[in-house]
């Protein structure tokens, strides 16, 4: 495949404009026909797109090392000469570029990559002599070699230059040069450490002929799985073994090198790449398919043990290579003194024998759907990481997983991706539950969010195995009158186990509700497709995928994976709730609703017992009224209790079946439970459950307690479900009647809202203790947040019981949610959690605020919004007595959950930040926005965005810029004359979606007629063509919108605006 | 060794408001629309900083309208960057003929290291400039097609279009006006 050098160079320039750097030495290596030309332009270029800014020139110095010269840059940083004037040697400095240094996952890898390597010594390795930190830039310094990489000599020889070496000595040189490299590789592998990153480049040889290995900078230290769990690929393809390249669920081990190594002893013994392929997809499959030419196919004259040797190293699997490093290198040095080799002469069963993997791609038809469906998976992958191999072939990288056809469950999921499936195409039909919760309901001037749950709700449990997904839904909804609206996307990344890593964001239905203000409830339609395609790297866990890589990972999903519909019923109130988002249970709401929401009936009550000694009886229990219209989460746990003592009996668990959602109205607000009754129970409970397996009547509590922390915090659990029922259960005469016996359900009645203050008041419920006064917490911020360094906040929150001693074995759990609101909204929220004693004391808590931070570092100031959730709940047992310190952070339990019930909501408003360039010497507390700089203030105002312009119709368009404070969903815009009358009203609506994208606003007003004195002196004046001013008054339009943007302190001005006539 | 760049992902991280990746962003094609805007300032910008300057305000516009960007194709943002500095160029031009200072104080850059760079580092520096103005300075349809293709990331097909040649005829331009570059650098340097 021959190209033009213009066509080559073209497309370098388009690699350029694209923002990729061209990789010189696969450019060079694709083309060595072209290779002097092609270095030339590459030369030019590279100088020309040298960049003038200060920032990236090198450092005069780094530590005691003072900087000579650039030697290379990689992805991964720039390597300088450098002199060490105390030991009068020059060393090569490896720096991460400034613009990496500020990302933890980098500076992790590197810090990795130094320690790793600096505990390598091995005289084929390039040692680390140390590694520092000056002024904020880690490097390392290792040993300066001076020679060529095996790359170049490879390309020499291919290029028909170099040494005039006889192909037989080549070959032995070649062999000899492998086996040294061999012994590098194994010395690392004892020490735990994999390089990873085997190729020709990182093999350099020092003038003695000496290959040394470099650049460990994919080094993973075998002891820290785990990290490569983020989803990014390193390294080249080509040279990757399939496992690396193909992100196989197996943690890699030394074979990976050893592949890599045969990979790059195939490259310098034939001069090319073992596999007929140039675009990355074409690798991965040829990889995956063990595609690669045999050696002796290329040149009969090739040693047919030494072909061996190579293709063993290069096995498909793991175990058909040789299993260490040191195994290769001694096969190696076999074929060198004319011993047998060990690799087998028809390879190993499962290898890719020369012979077979050349002419018969396909040998195991099951093995190969496998590797078609993961070529397809990793080919998506890498597609996304290798973006800038693709323009060095000419084709489109292929599809990813496509799903589509007719339905399919987990299990023949499993067959599709096993291969045993026989058409290998299915729709997931399985992925029924894809559990959309209503975080909140939706207040009439309020953002409404649904918090989706995308989990892996397949008919049996298995996840999908071994594929890390990105699972996406998309939303549309339709309220009452109102067309159908996509609401955008929502995401779940699962990884290899199926654990779900990150779940999107909420998804928003303000544009909906816009047009449903007026009703005090409405229905809302949802249709969620949910896709499942592989997790392309870019998507870490730690990041939110934007909308545009979610439609992309959508449009490359092909088919549909699942379509599900489902009808909610949503709230509008007038104003958002005190507690929101959280959905309400406070004095503003109608107790009634709480009765509408909750589980209340049971019509049905059935205690059947088999098997003799009553080991195999069971209660069941027939309800309905199951929170309708509320969010039934999707599991939960239903207690049986003696309502004396209020040890639990029995238990069950409500699993929301998967088919309801085909017939939900019959079924979706009913269920059945069985509580399996246990042996074993003494004294009371015994007999209780006694007497329920024999139908006497008693009356027994059912609790429902959350099983997962996600139904907790997705379904206002603690509100609408944390409550207990009484429950008479029929007697035995009831039981003659047949199965059908209304239970009479006498519902237990919590406080709708429990304040600890009323915690004193008899009758509160058992187990929390009595406190005697409730003092207002007090959040204390304890830092400001820097832009350089991650932000923390620390807040102490201080419960005052006004010195009522509290019992010992009580102990607050304080929940923090935080939400910061910043330039672009990105609302992030934390739960952290503080446990404090009882006795008034404080408890306290910290949290890390650097990830919400990410949006709002080029704001100079975030707003956050604080809310507390204080529990006072029995202290667990495993705080053992003598707990009391504050300081102790303790991870939230799950039993801490049940401990539930008695809570207590409180909204300390929205507090300001500023964000510093650095620390402060001195950082204040919490700044006031009050005492806010009016610099600051100026900063976070709307300001004029230009000329207003009057046009045609009487309409003066008047636009404005946002300044850096949250923006609100809708405020009103005066237009205010000189003498301070207003001539013209305009409303400003947020456009829906992420939030205001563009920060300018063009506003038109139109002037109202009759015309006043001011508005006709202003008409007047414009049609003179004289200069004037007019003047932009904001006004919130509603009163959310001025809590949550802080409207007195940014919004509540005015901007002066000129007026310039011309046309609009 | 050189990684391919991930180019999205860092547009997407930028957008998100990620410092680091917006500099590494910039930093991809800083240098190219630097000589993009020594091009189009002519002669006025050569013995000023008034080329980089503009450069700077151009980022500095970008990163302020990064939000309103939209992707259109692997070369999209680099071409909506040179609208900006297009934009930018015009600006200061006005600036300069109503005789006002030209610019606002850029971006963080920093006077300081501009004095530690070593010499060596400083001279390449400066064959770096000599390159960007005979870029400019690139004469008749050769210049055209280099800057056009090169500069300003026109697709062949376009540039073509333009000076009314075949692509290839485009290509083969583009390509020997780069050449004499690069045969003048040897010559000098």
């Amino acid at each position: 495949m021959s190209e033009s050098l213009e066509d080559v160079q073209d497309r370098v320039l388009d690699a350029l404009h694209a923002g990729e750097l061209p990789d010189r030495e696969a450019l060079l290596a694709a083309h060595p026909e072209h290779a002097d030309a092609l270095a030339r332009f590459l030369d030019l270029l590279a100088e020309i797109e040298t960049t003038p800014r200060a920032a990236d020139r090198p450092p005069a110095r780094l530590g005691e090392f003072r900087i000579l010269r650039e030697i290379g840059r990689g992805g991964m940083g720039v390597v300088y000469e450098a002199e060490q004037p105390s030991l009068r040697r020059r060393v090569a400095l490896k720096v991460l570029p400034p613009a990496l240094a500020h990302d933890p996952r980098v500076l992790a890898r590197f810090r990795r990559e130094a320690e790793a390597a600096g505990r390598l010594r091995h005289p084929n390795i390039v040692p680390v002599f140390s590694v520092g930190e000056s002024g904020g830039v880690p490097f390392f310094a290792m040993e300066l070699v001076e020679g060529r990489s095996l790359a170049e000599v490879i390309r020499e020889r291919a290029a028909g230059g170099g040494s005039p070496m006889p192909p037989d000595a080549w070959r032995r040189w070649a062999a000899e040069i492998a086996a040294r490299v061999a012994d590098a590789l194994h010395a690392a592998h004892a020490e735990r450490i994999l390089h990873r990153d085997v190729k020709p480049a990182n093999v350099i040889l020092d003038p003695s002929g000496t290959p040394r290995l470099t650049d460990f900078g994919l080094a993973a230290d075998l002891a820290a799985p785990g990290l490569t769990m983020t989803g990014e690929t390193f390294g080249t393809p080509l040279y990757m073994s399939p496992e690396q390249a193909l992100r196989r669920e197996a943690p890699l081990d030394p074979r990976t090198d050893v592949y890599s190594l045969g990979v790059t002893l195939y490259e310098l013994l034939t001069l090319r790449s073992p596999y007929d392929a140039t675009t990355t997809p074409e690798i991965l499959s040829a990889l995956q398919q063990g595609l690669l030419v045999a050696p002796r196919k290329l040149d009969p004259a090739f040693p047919e043990a030494l072909e061996r040797v190579v293709l063993r190293a290069m096995g498909r699997a793991p175990d058909d290579r040789y299993a260490t490093a040191a195994a290769f290198a001694e096969d190696l040095r076999n074929w060198l003194a004319g011993r047998p080799v060990e690799a087998p002469a028809a390879g190993p069963p499962r290898s890719a024998r020369p012979e077979r993997a050349a002419s018969h791609p396909t040998a195991h038809p099951q093995a190969t759907r496998r590797v078609r469906l993961r070529v397809a998976l990793a080919a998506s992958v890498m597609a996304l990481v290798f973006v800038g191999v693709l323009w060095l072939g000419p084709h489109e990288p292929r599809e990813g997983l496509v799903l589509g056809g007719g339905p399919i469950t987990a299990k023949e999921l499993r067959a599709l991706i096993d291969g045993t499936d026989p058409e290998g195409v299915a729709t997931l039909h399985a992925w029924v539950d894809p559990q959309v919760r209503l975080r909140g309901v939706v207040a009439r001037d309020e953002l409404g969010s649904y918090r989706v749950d995308l989990g892996t709700g397949f008919t049996d449990p298995d996840p999908l195995p071994g594929v890390p997904a990105l699972v996406i839904a998309r939303f549309e909804a339709q309220a009452e009158g109102v067309p159908v609206r996509d609401l955008g996307f929502a995401y779940a990344v699962i990884l290899d186990d199926g654990v779900i890593l990150s779940r999107g964001p909420e998804v928003r239905l303000a544009d909906v509700l816009g047009h449903a203000k007026q009703r005090a409830s409405v229905v809302v339609t949802h249709r969620a497709k949910i896709r499942i395609v592989a997790r392309p790297p870019t998507l870490l866990p730690s990041m939110p995928p934007s909308p545009e890589q979610l439609t992309r990972a959508w449009e490359s999903a092909g088919g549909t994976a699942c379509s599900w519909q489902e009808t909610r019923t949503l709230l509008v109130f007038d104003e958002a709730p005190s507690g929101h988002p959280e959905f309400a249970t406070g004095p503003d709401v109608d107790p009634g609703m709480l009765e509408v929401l909750s589980p209340t009936r049971f019509h049905d009550v059935h205690v059947s017992s088999r098997g003799e000694s009553g080991g195999d009886r069971r209660i069941s229990v027939m309800f309905d009224g199951m929170g309708a219209p509320g969010p039934v989460p999707a599991v939960f746990e239903v207690h049986l209790l003696d309502p004396d003592t209020g040890l639990v009996l029995a238990r069950a668990t409500w699993v929301r079946d998967a088919r309801d959602e085909d017939r939900e109205d019959e079924v979706r607000h009913a269920a059945c439970l069985r509580f399996a009754i246990e042996d074993g129970g003494s004294g009371r409970d015994a007999g209780t459950l006694v007497g329920l397996a024999n139908n006497s009547a008693e009356t027994v509590t059912l609790r429902f307690v959350p099983s997962r922390r996600l139904a907790f915090e997705t379904t206002d659990f603690e509100q609408i479900w944390g409550r207990e029922l009484h429950l008479v259960v029929p007697s035995k005469g009831a039981r003659d009647d047949g199965r059908r016996t209304e239970a009479k359900v006498v519902p237990y009645d919590p406080p709708k809202t429990l304040r600890l203050r009323d915690l004193a008041k008899e009758g509160a419920p058992g187990g929390v203790a009595a406190i005697g006064r409730m003092v207002t917490p007090r959040v204390g911020l304890r830092r400001v947040v820097s832009r350089r360094s991650p932000g923390s906040y620390e807040i102490a929150i201080v419960l005052d019981t006004g010195g009522v001693p509290v019992d010992g074995d009580t102990v607050f759990l304080a929940l923090w949610e935080i939400r910061v609101d910043a330039g672009p909204w990105r609302p992030i929220e934390y739960v952290v959690c503080g446990v404090g004693p009882g006795g008034g004391s404080g408890v306290s808590g910290a949290m890390p605020l650097e990830r919400s931070l990410g949006a709002a570092l080029s704001s100079p100031s975030v707003e956050v919004l604080h809310r507390l959730t204080v529990k006072v709940a029995p202290r667990p047992q495993r705080l053992a007595a003598g707990f009391c310190g504050v300081e102790s952070y303790v991870t939230p339990q799950p039993e801490w959950a049940e401990a539930a019930g008695p809570a207590w909501m409180w909204d300390s408003g929205p507090v300001t930040l500023l964000v510093y360039d650095d620390f402060p010497d001195d950082y204040p507390e919490a700044v006031r926005s009050d005492e806010l700089d009016a610099q600051i203030r100026t900063s976070l105002a709307p300001t004029s965005g230009g000329a207003c312009r009057i046009g045609p119709g009487r309409v003066l368009n008047a636009p404005f810029v946002f300044g850096a404070s949250p923006v609100p969903l809708a405020c009103e815009v005066d237009l205010v004359a000189d003498d301070g009358s207003v001539v013209g009203t305009a409303t400003y609506t947020q456009p829906s979606g992420d939030g205001p994208t563009a920060r300018t606003v063009s506003l038109d007003f139109v002037l109202a007629e009759p015309a006043a004195a001011a508005e006709q002196r202003l008409l007047l004046d414009l049609a003179k063509g004289g200069a004037i001013q007019v003047k932009l008054r904001f006004r919130p339009s509603r009163d959310v919108a001025r809590r949550l943007t802080a409207f007195d302190r940014y919004w509540n001005g005015t901007v002066t605006v000129p007026v310039s006539i011309g046309g609009m | 060794m050189r990684r391919m760049a991930e180019t999205r992902r860092l547009l997407d991280e930028a957008r998100g408001g990620d410092r680091a990746a917006l500099d590494e962003l910039f930093g991809r094609h800083r240098g190219r629309l630097y000589a993009f805007t020594r091009s189009a300032m002519g002669g006025a910008s050569r013995g000023s900083v008034a080329a980089e300057d503009v450069l700077q305000e151009t980022l500095l516009e970008a990163s302020r309208k990064l939000g309103s960007f939209e992707d259109r194709g692997p070369s999209s943002f680099y071409r909506w960057l040179v609208a900006i500095a297009r934009f930018k160029v015009r600006e200061a031009d006005r600036a300069r003929r109503a005789g006002k200072r030209a610019i606002e104080s850029p971006l963080g850059d920093d006077p300081a290291a501009r004095d530690t760079s070593p010499s060596g580092r400083a001279m390449r520096r400066e064959r770096a400039e000599i390159l960007r103005d005979a870029l400019a300075a690139l004469p008749g349809e050769q210049g055209e097609a280099v800057r056009l293709r090169y500069l300003e990331a026109l697709p062949v097909a376009d540039v073509a279009a333009r000076i009314g040649k075949s692509e290839g005829a485009v290509k083969a331009l583009v390509a020997r006006g780069l050449a004499s570059l690069a045969e003048n650098r040897e010559d000098s340097g």
